[in-house]
């Protein structure tokens, strides 16, 4: 299994404030899970913000798809995240759209044909308790939902990698277990998935590497 | 293949449509003065560069031999493009019914040229005037070649503005649609799929604004020619603009159209661009 994502010695800052994260490494295989836990202010994000290249580093190797992208160009940038799902509070949902058209962004995006959108939209929404909410807008969702509606989003382009901070803001046993099932059929499917989060009981029954963050570290 | 859906502001649709209109209509209109005072110039150039050569003899066979040799003498020049024997019809309002006249033959001086070299070369032959009464249209072509650049300037202008007009309004549509930009940014979209999102809303404002101009515009050509026309203008004596120049006015909304997208999309690729 080669890595999808690596990082190596990877420190980042905000500008000219202390560092966030210091000498980070690690790697992710195709089809491997990595769950990050640590507490508020632990560096979860910004090593969630990294893998789903929203951040640059600021030192250090960091190793995508075999693309050393630490300092890749914007244009080479976008092109890398088309392979990758991010679920995270950096991107909400668009609440000129509806479920469907959010749920599209990436499929438009990737210029996949309208019948496998639709196909792949349908599915989905199906997997996700979502088809009858699916020509409702954002602001008509309850919070369950839009988290489903997000994690949506990130998958439905079936990318090889998923980056999930804090994927579920208030998880019910129920959609723990949604979650958990469509991760391990993505990592069934070849995707690697990094989760970060603060609790992580809702997770315990998932398969996955677990890592630990304190103070921009990992342990 | 799925599009993107419209994930900007249609704010400013009306005006964008109204600008395109207004300056559509100005660049009809520029266009058709420009059509007209150019041929108008040509047609007055012309007469300003005739003379009038005269051979007066008094056996008119002899006199009908002296203007064919004078006749081949100018055509052999180099700086004449046109010498025209002058039809009796057309002396017909000045000479009564079998009166004698002079034969009388115009040659047209190329451009650049004086009429000097011509007259030394006459000035010896018994019989021979030259006469350049054009001459005083000289400053009218003048103005009317001048009016026909600036209004071929004006039209250019048009469309620097049409330009202008989409640019700033993919400008501020972008601006405006910030949260969206932001999360193609973050999905991966491309610079030519930014691109179409301001392209459609630009291509719909520039048809309908410039076909909506090119109407008004020719509505005001028709009254101006009909006023025109009613109206002794001197040396203009007709306002007729060609068949090829209808067909270039009609070229103009897609011109608009294309000149809009163009711009527009320019506009979001420059700043999609810059965005890191």
């Amino acid at each position: 299994m080669g890595a999808i994502l690596a990082f190596e010695t990877i420190g980042f800052r905000h500008g000219t404030e202390a560092e966030t994260l210091s000498n980070i490494s690690f790697e992710l295989a195709r089809g491997q899970i990595a769950i990050v836990s640590g507490a508020a202010g632990s560096g979860k994000s910004a090593l969630a913000g990294l893998a789903a290249l929203a951040l640059r580093p600021s030192r250090g190797r960091l190793r995508m798809f075999d693309v050393e992208c630490g300092e890749a160009r914007p244009a080479l940038r976008r092109m890398l995240r088309r392979r990758i799902g991010f679920i995270g509070d950096g991107l909400p949902l668009l609440p000129q759209l509806s479920v469907r058209e959010n749920v599209a962004l990436p499929l438009a995006i990737l210029g996949v044909s309208e019948r496998e959108t639709d196909q792949r939209i349908g599915e989905l929404l199906d997997w996700m308790a979502l088809t009858d909410r699916a020509d409702a807008h954002p602001e008509a969702l309850s919070h369950g939902e839009r988290d489903r509606v997000a994690i949506a989003r990130a998958v439905v382009g079936r990318p090889e990698l998923v980056v999930a901070d804090e994927p579920l803001s208030s998880p019910d046993a129920q959609e723990a277990a949604r979650v958990c099932a469509l991760f391990e059929r993505l990592a069934e499917l070849g995707s690697a998935v990094l989760v970060t989060a603060r609790m992580t009981g809702w997770a315990a029954g998932l398969t996955a590497r677990r890592l630990r963050i304190e103070q921009g570290q990992l342990l | 293949m799925t599009r993107l859906p419209a994930l900007l502001d249609p704010r400013g649709t009306g005006a964008a449509m109204a600008g395109f209109a207004l300056l559509a209509a100005l660049a009809t209109l520029a266009a058709a003065a420009a059509f007209v005072l150019g041929i108008e110039a040509t047609r007055i150039e012309t007469m300003a560069r005739t003379l009038t050569v005269a051979v007066a003899d008094s056996d008119p066979a002899a006199q009908a031999g002296r203007a064919a040799a004078v006749q081949a003498m100018l055509r052999e020049r180099r700086d004449i493009s046109d010498v025209r024997a002058v039809a009796p019809r057309d002396l017909a309002p000045w000479i009564a019914p079998g009166e004698t006249h002079p034969a009388m033959i115009d040659a047209t001086l190329l451009p650049g040229h004086d009429e000097h070299p011509l007259r030394r070369a006459l000035a010896g032959q018994a019989g021979v005037a030259v006469f350049h009464e054009g001459d005083a249209l000289a400053p009218l072509a003048t103005l009317l070649r001048t009016l026909d650049h600036i209004a071929g300037w004006i039209g250019f202008a048009t469309f620097i503005g049409m330009a202008l007009i989409a640019a700033l309004t993919a400008r501020a549509r972008i601006v405006g649609g910030e949260e969206a930009l932001a999360l193609l940014d973050r999905l991966g979209a491309s610079g030519p799929q930014v691109a179409a999102l301001v392209r459609r809303p630009a291509l719909r404002e520039a048809l309908f604004g410039g076909i909506g101009g090119l109407l008004f515009g020719l509505a005001a050509i028709l009254f101006i020619a009909g006023a025109l026309q009613n109206a002794d203008v001197g040396a203009v004596t007709a306002v007729r603009i060609p068949l090829s120049a209808w067909a270039i006015l009609a070229g103009l909304p897609p011109l608009c159209v294309g000149i809009a997208v163009a711009a527009a999309q320019a506009t979001a690729l420059a700043i999609w661009a810059r965005r890191r």
